[in-house]
């Protein structure tokens, strides 16, 4: 009983950091960064938004016919990536912006508080939307990367200008990282995919019809009627 | 209150739009097998392929407009359009009971979850063809329209589409090695799916054409595939024109989009039928609403079937009304037909043929 109470009160603070990461609230950077327990909360955020954003992006899933348990667990482990990913990004922003703009600061409230860019991403479903959908998915990553600016900005106590520099910087290192020591890493997560999704996503629709339409599953016409 | 309300409402907008493409998306992963109808797509290679007995010259299917609950049930207005299309297309097979809004060809009152709700719906649209409640019909079926024209879900919602079309085509006697044309009238969200359909339609080894009534047309890839399409529009009607503004590759500056491509190769042509509306009095269907200053005195229904029988004459797919009314004169009744009283000009293009009285 104590236990679904407790997690009953934590989708209820959830929705709340959610709520205040969204509006870009500096009471909720403060209290993420002097508060450890909210660590939890921010996993929570992080990997929503990247079972959302997977969930906006199925597509490539089902034109592969995942099957409803595997799409599930597609997700799952969309959310688990981006636990990952982020905490590497975070860990990476907190480290320029230390060497560059030393404070009292603690790097882990600085990785926290990356982690809270997310928190648009959780609409990530939206990019279902037929037509719009590609827009919805800008908008999210822009509003992401302006919660990113101003987590920056608050960390650090720095103007809009040095943040921007923070935030360039640390995307420099993270292409220049995924060039030279990224391949086995992709490897190793195309792996996973496909052992979870048996799909990597790199395919589109039209080179999966078109792998399709040569199998003996394809449908009457997709086969071709030409004599 | 109201705030949440409205904010209410526009989150349930964007969820339902955000589902739209789980039909279609689940009827390809294989979630979901219900309402599919078997049919005789399990032709045999021989029956198939066999000599045609009997066919007619050519097949036309109308795909409706979102208004459409199921392949058996349009709006009222669309009948008297399609018995007059009957008429005046005697060598043709009319096809009416695809329905363009269901990779399965399931009508929402169907076999589908919420089918009662649809039924309630029809019904109270049957009361009041302008009830609210049968926006909602609209609403899911303009979805499922940006469904075909989305580059992520179009492949696999025309799919499905092309294969009921092609599996209603059996059943009704269509045989590949016939090749007798293919022509696909699509009326507004239907236009759209037309072209989309003919992607794959255009495998077979017929000609493929598309009539577009007040479509709202894409830059789809399909188009690139058609034997020819005529684009029918009205100048009061801004819904066919949101085409042209929504999609990027009908904007000139993208000349090598799959329309601006098509165009330059002189396989589309846009008619301008004169002051048509999309919805109510002077619409495409209106059979009351009389043309204004047309020398025949014509309702604008019957000037829309006339220009669709002028483009056909002129495609050389069937006959000249003179020369078929003599031939049918001799073999019916006299009044079995409407004979036209004007020899026809040629159909073809463009924005001036809303000024041509003969048309």
């Amino acid at each position: 009983m104590e236990m679904i109470q407790e997690f009953f009160t934590y989708i209820d603070h959830l929705f709340q950091v959610i709520n205040h990461a969204l509006r870009m609230d500096p009471r909720l950077y403060e209290i993420v960064s002097t508060n450890r327990n909210s660590t939890w909360l921010v996993l929570g955020v992080v990997f929503l938004a990247g079972a959302s954003t997977l969930l906006g992006q199925s597509v490539v899933l089902f034109v592969n016919r995942v099957r409803r348990g595997r799409f599930i667990m597609s997700l799952v482990l969309n959310g688990i990536i981006y636990i990952v990913s982020y905490f590497v990004w975070g860990v990476t922003i907190a480290l320029i912006g230390l060497l560059i703009f030393p404070t009292e600061l603690n790097g882990w409230s600085v990785v926290r508080m990356v982690g809270l860019s997310t928190a648009p991403l959780i609409f990530g479903f939206f990019i279902l939307i037929p037509w719009m959908g590609p827009f919805i998915g800008k908008i999210l990553n822009i509003w992401g990367f302006l919660i990113l600016v101003s987590v920056v900005e608050f960390g650090f106590q720095v103007g809009l200008w040095r943040a921007l520099i923070v935030v360039g910087i640390g995307w420099l290192l993270m292409t220049l990282l995924t060039n030279l020591i990224g391949k086995p890493v992709i490897a190793l997560r195309n792996r996973v995919w496909h052992m979870v999704a048996g799909t990597t996503l790199d395919a589109d629709t039209q080179d999966l019809l078109l792998q399709f339409s040569r199998s003996g599953d394809a449908p009457a016409l997709l086969q071709g009627g030409k004599e | 209150m109201i705030t949440y309300l409205i904010i209410g409402a526009f989150l349930l907008l964007f969820v339902t739009a955000a589902l739209a493409p789980m039909e279609s998306l689940g009827w390809w992963a294989g979630w979901s097998r219900e309402g599919t109808k078997e049919g005789p797509s399990e032709l045999s290679a021989a029956e198939a392929t066999a000599a045609p007995v009997d066919e007619p010259d050519m097949y036309v299917i109308y795909l409706s407009g979102i208004g459409a609950i199921s392949g058996d049930s349009f709006p009222d207005e669309e009948y008297p359009f399609l018995h007059g299309l009957e008429e005046r297309l005697p060598t043709a097979k009319v096809i009416t009971d695809v329905y363009p809004y269901s990779v399965t060809n399931n009508g929402l009152t169907g076999q589908r979850m919420f089918s009662k709700a649809w039924q309630q719906v029809e019904k109270l649209r049957l009361k009041n063809p302008n009830s609210l409640l049968g926006m909602f019909i609209n609403l899911r079926n303009a979805l499922q329209m940006f469904v075909s024209a989305d580059r992520r879900y179009g492949p696999i919602y025309n799919l499905g589409i092309a294969n009921e079309i092609y599996r209603v085509l059996l059943e009704k006697g269509y045989r590949p090695a016939g090749k007798r044309p293919i022509i696909l009238l699509g009326w507004s969200g239907g236009g759209q799916i037309s072209i989309g359909a003919a992607a794959y339609l255009a495998e077979l080894p017929s000609p493929i054409y598309v009539i577009s009534l007040g479509g709202m047309l894409s830059d789809d890839p399909g188009i690139e595939k058609l034997t020819h399409l005529w684009h029918l529009y009205g100048v009061a009607d801004p819904l066919q024109a949101l085409g042209g503004v929504l999609y990027a590759g009908r904007w000139p500056i993208m000349p090598q989009s799959p329309w601006n491509q098509t165009m330059a190769n002189g396989r589309i042509d846009i008619i301008c039928l004169g002051a048509y509306a999309h919805n109510g009095k002077g619409n495409y269907f209106d059979m009351e609403t009389k043309l204004p200053n047309d020398a025949r005195g014509r309702t604008h229904g019957q000037k829309t079937l006339d220009t669709i029988q002028h483009i056909l004459t002129d495609q050389g797919l069937m006959e000249r009304p003179g020369n078929l009314a003599t031939a049918l004169t001799a073999a019916e009744p006299a009044d079995a037909l409407p004979v036209p009283t004007a020899a026809p000009a040629p159909a073809r293009e463009d924005e001036n043929a809303a000024a041509d009285p003969s048309i």
